[in-house]
């Protein structure tokens, strides 16, 4: 497992070098000159041009290609057009955010998204069954900015339980309602998943094994089946919780969290080479950890599975 | 959303009773004065800052760090004397050599400013000591005082910005003042928070604590006022309108503000047939303005004969614009080939009703035969096509950096400004020299007439279809009082406001 993980993360290092490459002449074959977004209505041809040359644009494409290059290899991000802060700092400052909103919305859709699946698979084609299978269509259906504003209505202007937007003082009642109109799609795809690969192995000959050598019906759910089950769900679980925490641009919008997707978006709209180019590097970097956690996992939950050196 | 209420009262009751909460679409991209040039952190380093003069709630110029002014005769020589009690905020006394380092400070190309434009007029700073000082003009400017209440023309203190440069922290991040409000803390993407300088040298605002929260979608905003979390809707957005101001309880809270500002759309004057004044004027005369106006802003504007808004001078009535009728606007449309050649028409994809606005020039100029190419560009596209003259057609919209006339016609229409401001590369040696005459002209009532013939000029050339000067509704919490919207962006420091319940509107004195 050691030496495998070792060769992932050896991996990682082209993978990467493609994303910097790939991302930084996206960005510049892209219309759209970046002095235009730093300077105001009434800069001169002349103020423009400083501003081109300040920040190395007049230079050939290549060249600005190797300084950015030698830069991130030497862990430097370079500094936004836009705040002149360093992009890092940037980063670091709003990443816990998004981590909070990422862990907030999956911890809800784990909780709800597999007990709802598990209610279905063990009462198929029941009422609770057909409840839970609308409801989790109903989930996948919603768009999430709509569906945050619903909860806006009712839960902060009608019912006054929480807080409409913003972050607050970190508070988790500010987390609440942005952490469902995110979790809410994970809630449907995994209480679908749960259900169909519940079904799928409660119908195994090993838990008829089980059950007939007296194995009681808790036992044989929590023991074998679901264990059995859980395996594709984790699936759903890391690529979900690695989108959210490459950003969740609406729902920060709609809910004024300041986490990197909406950073991430002022950025491209500002023409923020620098910010734009370092968080697409943060999130590959993240969803390549989170992807290799997750290969963990399959090893730690079957032991079936060996990853070979 | 605009159901509101609870237990008996249609609104909720503030949350601190010292703290005004306002918000905004954006995070300000920075506090550093030299650096500002939009409109929300103008308004905020306003509020860390002082000029020499600064701006009142209608655009009046009053008296800021400067207690009193001279101006020579000749418009060239401005003589300031300082308050000897203004102090920044960290104590020190603000004399004379703040302002000239201050002014230096934005023309060196080390800061990287883009307002330079606010005091290249100056050609020399005489010191007389450490509370008088003389601006020497090369030529008589008339807007020039105002242009000294711009954010741009702010003072630093020098210790302070030095003292930043050598942390490595951009002083825009932590800056500091004379203002009466000291930033608290800023956490980017979320607040603002500012405190009251306690030994503000100036009257003191009456609330203790003001906040600019960041919230980018209007629907949230107005969550965030049903549930009293902030004091103002600042805009309603524009399909909000009638509901809040019909609203039974809320209209008397809804009010009306009109803004230094005309939408208008360009045309580029180096193109056939665009470059002939008979052309565009027929363009912009097939346009039913007040149609418009109606359909895609509910009527939150006054329309517009030029580019001089009202109530600045030199501003004209629409209806002494010349009339010209069906049969020339279609004669001169089949003669231009533009039937046949089609408009570009570019517009940013910013703000709804701008997409409206365009869609519906769209449909108009179609009902006269002349097709157009609707394009929709994010901003920086928007802007670059509009620098490299990539269009026929352009929607802009332009809000005054200083309330004056000239700021409407010498960076949009002045040659001199082609490959600035003037993006419709009109080019007019006559109204160049109106321009000119008014900027010269010291005398208020002569420089008014010189502002409104260059404006009928203007008008009359057409380098522009000039749609409409905006106004904003924006609705205000029944606690708050003495709020109201400035006619231009920094012409406030929320010194008068307090929050006190409506039944008991205890106005609690000076802070």
């Amino acid at each position: 497992m050691g030496v495998y993980l070792l060769r992932r993360m050896l991996w990682m290092v082209p993978v990467l070098l493609g994303v910097v490459t790939i991302t930084f002449f996206l960005g510049r074959l892209a219309p759209g000159d970046p002095a235009l977004a730093m300077a105001g209505q009434r800069a001169s041809q002349a103020q423009l041009e400083r501003i081109r040359q300040q920040y190395g644009f007049d230079q050939p494409l290549l060249v600005q290609y190797g300084i950015y290059l030698k830069n991130v290899l030497r862990g430097d991000l370079g500094i936004s057009y836009d705040s002149h802060r360093p992009v890092a700092e940037v980063i670091l400052e709003r990443f816990p955010y998004t981590l909070r909103l990422a862990a907030g919305a999956m911890a809800v859709a784990v909780v709800l998204g597999i007990a709802a699946g598990l209610l279905s698979a063990l009462m198929p084609n029941t009422w609770i069954d057909r409840v839970a299978m609308v409801f989790s269509l109903l989930g996948i259906s919603t768009p999430v900015f709509w569906l945050g504003l619903l909860l806006m209505y009712f839960f902060s202007i009608q019912l006054q339980w929480f807080p409409p937007s913003g972050y607050g003082d970190g508070s988790w009642i500010y987390l609440v309602l942005p952490a469902v109109a995110l979790g809410t799609q994970s809630i449907a795809f995994l209480a679908r998943m749960t259900r169909a690969s519940m079904l799928e192995v409660l119908n195994e000959d090993y838990l008829r094994t089980a059950r007939t050598k007296g194995a009681g019906g808790l036992c044989v759910i929590g023991k074998h089946a679901f264990a059995n089950a859980i395996i594709p769900v984790v699936t759903i679980i890391g690529l979900d919780f690695a989108s959210y925490l490459s950003g969740s641009v609406l729902t920060e919008k709609v809910f004024s969290w300041p986490g990197l997707g909406r950073h991430l978006v002022i950025a491209i709209e500002q023409r923020d080479y620098p910010v734009i180019n370092g968080t697409v590097l943060f999130f590959c970097v993240i969803f390549i950890a989170v992807n290799l956690i997750v290969d963990w996992l399959y090893a730690v939950l079957d032991p079936r599975i060996r990853y070979e050196t | 959303m605009a159901s509101c209420g609870r237990r008996g009262s249609f609104f909720v009751p503030p949350r601190d009773m010292d703290t005004l909460v306002l918000y905004d679409v954006s995070d300000p991209p920075t506090l550093d004065p030299a650096r500002s040039w939009g409109f929300l952190d103008g308004r905020l380093v306003g509020l860390i800052f002082s000029n020499l003069v600064r701006f009142g709630r209608h655009g009046e110029i009053l008296p800021d760090l400067a207690r009193e002014w001279r101006i020579s005769g000749d418009g060239l020589r401005y003589t300031f004397h300082l308050r000897p009690e203004a102090r920044f905020t960290n104590g020190r006394p603000v004399t004379a050599g703040d302002i000239q380092y201050s002014f230096e400070r934005i023309l060196d190309p080390e800061t990287q400013s883009s307002t330079t434009w606010v005091i290249e007029k100056i050609q020399a700073i005489d010191i007389h000591d450490d509370h008088t000082l003389t601006l020497r003009l090369a030529e008589p400017f008339a807007p020039f005082l105002a242009m000294l209440a711009m954010p741009a023309a702010s003072v630093v203190p020098r210790e302070i910005v030095e003292q930043r440069e050598r942390e490595g922290i951009p002083f825009g991040e932590q800056p500091l003042g004379s203002g009466p409000w000291i930033l608290r803390e800023w956490k980017h993407d979320q607040d603002v928070e500012f405190i009251r300088d306690e030994a503000y040298w100036g009257t003191k605002p009456k609330l203790r604590r003001l906040r600019y929260r960041v919230i980018g979608n209007p629907f949230t905003a107005i969550a965030e006022f049903e549930t009293g979390h902030i004091a103002a809707i600042i805009p309603l957005p524009i399909e909000e309108i009638p509901r809040w101001s019909t609203h039974p309880r809320w209209k008397s809270f809804t009010r009306r503000q009109s803004l230094l500002n005309t939408d208008m759309i360009l045309f580029n004057c180096s193109k056939s047939p665009l470059d002939q004044p008979e052309t565009r004027r027929a363009l912009a005369r097939a346009i039913d303005t007040p149609l418009v106006l109606k359909c895609v802003r509910e009527g939150a504007g006054s329309v517009s004969a030029g580019p001089i808004p009202p109530g600045l001078p030199g501003s004209i009535d629409p209806s002494t614009a010349r009339r010209v009728t069906n049969e020339e606007i279609e004669a001169v449309l089949a003669r231009s080939g533009l039937r046949q050649r089609g408009l570009d028409l570019i517009m940013p994809s910013r703000e709804n009703f701008v997409r409206t606005t365009g869609e519906v020039i769209q449909a108009l100029w179609k009902e006269r035969g002349v097709p157009v190419r609707l394009r929709r560009l994010e901003w920086v596209s928007y802007r670059q096509a509009l620098q490299q003259g990539d269009f026929d057609a352009a929607f802009r919209g332009w809000f005054a950096d200083y309330p004056d006339g000239d700021n409407f016609l010498y960076p949009l229409f002045h040659s001199s400004q082609i490959g600035a401001g003037n993006l419709s590369r009109f080019r007019d040696a006559r109204i160049d020299e109106l321009i000119e005459q008014s900027q010269r002209e010291l005398d208020p009532a002569r420089r008014e007439d010189w502002l409104r013939q260059a404006n009928q000029a203007v008008s009359e050339a057409a380098p522009a279809l000039f749609l409409w000067h905006q106004a904003t509704y924006y609705v205000t919490q029944p606690w708050l009082h003495r709020f109201s919207e400035p006619m231009v962006f920094n012409g406030t420091r929320y010194l008068e406001e307090y929050i006190a319940m409506p039944d008991s509107p205890v106005d609690p004195g000076g802070a």
